[in-house]
C-alpha cells in the first residue's frame, strides 16, 4: 500500500478523533460551568450535575468508532 | 403504603407527637392551608427556649477545635459552660488579632531597621530633604549623586529582594535628585509607621520581637485550654445537641398539622404492614380519644417511596438517590444496577493490578469516611474493583503487562489487538441491555395503561429491531462471530414489513415525539461502544507508560530512578482516571440509555417523623 495512502488514512483517523474531541469539549464546557454553579448553591446536585456534564461524551465515542473503521481500511 | 389521617383533641396532641416520634414510621404530609377553618398549628411552649439553647450549643461546637472525645457525658450548667468556652474563644481571638497586628508592624519596620533609620527621619527639617525608599538598582548611585551635590548622606541596604536607600541631602538639589532617582526606579516608602514608637530603631525591633514571642506563648496556652475544653465537653455537646434537636422537632411538629381551636389533624403515609402497630400504640398513648383512618393509595397519587432491597444490593440505592428516586408505582431498578453496573465498570477498568489497588484503597477509605452516602459509594466501588480484577484476568492485563512477575497471563480477549471483536461485544451488550429496558418498560406500562398502549409504546421498538436485523442479515453484515447471535433469517421483504410495522407502532403510541426518537435507538446502541473505547484508552495508556519506563531503565542509574518515577506517576494517573471514567460512563449508560427506556423517576423520599440523618435505614 502506498505510503501516501496510509498517511492520508492516518490523517483521516486523527481528524475524526480530534475534531469530535474538540466538539465534546466545547459542548461540555458550558454544561460543566453551569453544573458547578448549581452545586455551589446546592450540594445534592453533584450526581445529576456530573452526569449531565458527561452526556456529550457520545460525540467522542462516535469519533473513535469511525477512526477505528478508517484505520481498518489501512489493513 | 397506606394513606392515614389521625385526628384528636389538642389535649392529646403532645402524647400523639411523642408516640409518633418514637415509632418512626409516619411520613407526614405538611398541611398547606388548603381547607377553610383549619389553620397551621402553633409550636408548643418551650420551643423558643429550646431553639435558643440549641443555637448556643451549635455555635460552641463549631468554634471548639476538633479533638478526641475521651470523656463521656457530664453534667454542667449551661451558663457555666457557655462562660468558660466563650471566654476562652474570645481570649484566643484577641490574642490572634494582636499577634497579627504586631507581626504586620514588624514587617513594615524591617526596611527601616535595615537602613538604621529611626523616628528622627520623619521629622520635618528646614534644610534637609530625605528620600527613603526602594530603587531598582543602586549601582553607581553614589557617584551620580556626587555630581549633583556634595552635601549628602546615602545609606544603602538590602531587604530580601529589594534595594533600599536612604538619601539625606540639602533642599536645593531636590529637583535634580528626584530626576536621578526616577531614572533608577525610585519608589518612596511611607514613613508613617515610624512615628508610632519612640526610641532607637534597633531597640524598638527587639522590643517588638519580645512582645511577639510573648504573644506566641500565650496563643499556645490558649490553644491548649481550648483543646482541653474540647476533649472534655465534645461528647456532652454532641449528645445534647442531638437530644435537643429531637426535642425541637417534636415541639415544632404542630406547624405541620392542620388545627382548629380545640382539635388537630395529621395526614401522612405509613407502610401498610405497620398499620396495626400504629393503631395499638396510639390507643395506648392517648386512649380512645384518637381517630385513625387508613385507606389504600390511589392509582396516580404522589406517594413517598421507600426502597427495600437485600443487604448486598442496598449500597446501590445511593446511585438512585443521586439521580431520581423511582416513583411509588413503578419498578425499582436497584437490583438491575447491582447486577450490571459492576460488569460495565470491570469491562472498562479491566486490569488486575489497578483492580487490586482500588480494592485496597477503597477498603481503607471505608474506615475513614462515615457518612451513609460515602459508605454506599465505597461498597459499590469495592464490588466493582473485584469485577475489574476478574475482567483483568480475562483481558490478561496486570498494570498493562501481560504477565504477573513471570506468571504468563493468557488473555481471552486482547484489548489492544482484538478491538473489532470487543466493539461487537460492547454493541451486543448494549442491544441486550436496551431491550431489557424496553421489556421492563412494557411491564410498567402494562400495569398502568393497559396492553394496547404498552405494546404500541414498547414492543414496537422490538419489532422494528427485528426488522432491522433481518435486513442486516440479508445484506450480509451480521456474519461475524457476535453478529450471528442476532442474525434473523428473514428475507428483505419480510424485514422491511416488520420494520415499517414497528415504526408505525411507535408513532401511533408516542406521537410525533416517537417519530423523532426513531434514530435514537441507533445512537443509544452505539453509545455502548464506550465499554470498548474507555477500556482501550486505559489499556493503551498503561502500555505506553510501561514502554517509556522500560526505555528509561536501560539508561543507567539515573534512568532507573527516572523510570520508577514515570511508572508511579503514569500508573497513578491511570488509576485515578480509571476509577472516575468507568464509574461515570457506567452510570451514564444506566441513567441515560437504560433508564430512558422505562424509568419515570421523580419519587419523593420516605422520611418518617422521628428519623434523624444518622440513622441507618
Amino acid at each position: 500500500m502506498a505510503a501516501a495512502e496510509t498517511g492520508l488514512i492516518a490523517v483521516g483517523a486523527g481528524l475524526a478523533i480530534g475534531l469530535t474531541a474538540i466538539a465534546a469539549g466545547l459542548a461540555e464546557k458550558d454544561i460543566g460551568a453551569a453544573a458547578v454553579g448549581a452545586m455551589a448553591e446546592k450540594e445534592d446536585l453533584f450526581g445529576k450535575g456530573l452526569i449531565l456534564t458527561v452526556i456529550p461524551e457520545t460525540l467522542v465515542i462516535f469519533g473513535l468508532v469511525i477512526a477505528l473503521q478508517i484505520i481498518g481500511l489501512a489493513q | 403504603m397506606s394513606r392515614i389521617t389521625i385526628a384528636g383533641p389538642k389535649t392529646q396532641m403532645k402524647n400523639v407527637i411523642d408516640e409518633l416520634h418514637t415509632l418512626k414510621i409516619v411520613h407526614i404530609e405538611d398541611y398547606q392551608k388548603e381547607h377553610e377553618g383549619f389553620d397551621i398549628g402553633n409550636p408548643m411552649e418551650k420551643s423558643d427556649k429550646v431553639s435558643e439553647v440549641l443555637l448556643k450549643i451549635r455555635s460552641m461546637r463549631a468554634q471548639l477545635p476538633k479533638g478526641k472525645k475521651s470523656h463521656a457525658m457530664q453534667s454542667i450548667s449551661l451558663q457555666k459552660l457557655e462562660m468558660d468556652v466563650l471566654s476562652a474563644i474570645e481570649r484566643s481571638k484577641e490574642v490572634e488579632q494582636e499577634l497579627s497586628d504586631l507581626v504586620q508592624e514588624q514587617k513594615e519596620l524591617e526596611p527601616f531597621a535595615a537602613l538604621g533609620i529611626g523616628k528622627d527621619a520623619t521629622e520635618k527639617y528646614k534644610s534637609i530633604k530625605a528620600f527613603i525608599g526602594t530603587v531598582r538598582s543602586s549601582e553607581g548611585l553614589s557617584q551620580k549623586i556626587a555630581y549633583i551635590t556634595t552635601k549628602f548622606e546615602l545609606r544603602q541596604a538590602i531587604d530580601g529582594k529589594k534595594q533600599l536607600i536612604a538619601l539625606f541631602t540639602d533642599r536645593q538639589s531636590t529637583e535634580k535628585l528626584e530626576q536621578l532617582l526616577a531614572e533608577h526606579g525610585f519608589s518612596e516608602l511611607s514613613t508613617d509607621v515610624l512615628s508610632e514608637r519612640d526610641g532607637d530603631i534597633t531597640a524598638i525591633m527587639s522590643h517588638l520581637q519580645k512582645e511577639i514571642n510573648e504573644l506566641h506563648e500565650e496563643k499556645q496556652k490558649n490553644d491548649i485550654v481550648l483543646k482541653e475544653l474540647s476533649t472534655m465537653w465534645s461528647a456532652t455537646l454532641e449528645t445534647t445537641e442531638k437530644t435537643l434537636k429531637e426535642e425541637s422537632e417534636k415541639l415544632q411538629a404542630p406547624l405541620r398539622f392542620a388545627t382548629t381551636k380545640n382539635a388537630f389533624v395529621v395526614q401522612g403515609y405509613i407502610p401498610s404492614a405497620t398499620l396495626e402497630n400504629l393503631q395499638r400504640r396510639l390507643v395506648k398513648a392517648a386512649g380512645n380519644n384518637i381517630y385513625l383512618h387508613a385507606e389504600e393509595v390511589a392509582h396516580d397519587e404522589k406517594v413517598p417511596t421507600a426502597l427495600k432491597n437485600a443487604k448486598p444490593v442496598k449500597p446501590f440505592e445511593v446511585l438512585l438517590d443521586m439521580f431520581s428516586l423511582p416513583s411509588y408505582h413503578e419498578f425499582d431498578p436497584t437490583i438491575l444496577m447491582f447486577l450490571v453496573f459492576p460488569i460495565f465498570f470491570g469491562m472498562m477498568l479491566g486490569d488486575i493490578g489497578y483492580g487490586l489497588i482500588t480494592l485496597i484503597a477503597f477498603s481503607f477509605m471505608k474506615r475513614a469516611l462515615k457518612s451513609k452516602q460515602a459508605r454506599g459509594l465505597l461498597n459499590i466501588l469495592i464490588l466493582s474493583s473485584v469485577s475489574s480484577i476478574i475482567f483483568g484476568y480475562f483481558f490478561g492485563e496486570f498494570f498493562g503487562l501481560e504477565h504477573i512477575f513471570g506468571y504468563e497471563l493468557v488473555p481471552v480477549i486482547h484489548r489492544l489487538h482484538d478491538v473489532e471483536s470487543l466493539f461487537h461485544i460492547s454493541v451486543m451488550i448494549g442491544i441486550v441491555h436496551l431491550n431489557l429496558g424496553l421489556v421492563l418498560g412494557f411491564f410498567n406500562e402494562l400495569h398502568h395503561h393497559g396492553f394496547v398502549k404498552a405494546t404500541l409504546e414498547k414492543l414496537s421498538w422490538i419489532v422494528m429491531e427485528i426488522g432491522a436485523f433481518g435486513y442486516l442479515t440479508h445484506i450480509g453484515m451480521l456474519e461475524t462471530f457476535v453478529g450471528q447471535i442476532f442474525a434473523v433469517p428473514l428475507g428483505a421483504l419480510a424485514s422491511g414489513i416488520l420494520f415499517a410495522v414497528g415504526a408505525i407502532g411507535i408513532v401511533a403510541g408516542e406521537g410525533i415525539k416517537g417519530a423523532i426518537e426513531l434514530p435514537a435507538i441507533f445512537s443509544n446502541t452505539l453509545s455502548y461502544a464506550r465499554l470498548m473505547a474507555v477500556g482501550l484508552a486505559s489499556a493503551a495508556l498503561a502500555v505506553v507508560v510501561n514502554e517509556m519506563a522500560g526505555n528509561m531503565f536501560r539508561a543507567g542509574i539515573i534512568g532507573i530512578v527516572g523510570g520508577i518515577f514515570v511508572l508511579l506517576i503514569g500508573h497513578g494517573i491511570n488509576v485515578a482516571l480509571g476509577v472516575l471514567s468507568p464509574f461515570l460512563h457506567s452510570l451514564r449508560l444506566h441513567y441515560v440509555e437504560f433508564f430512558g427506556k422505562f424509568y419515570h423517576g421523580g419519587g419523593k423520599r420516605y422520611v418518617p417523623f422521628g428519623e434523624s440523618d444518622t440513622d441507618e435505614a
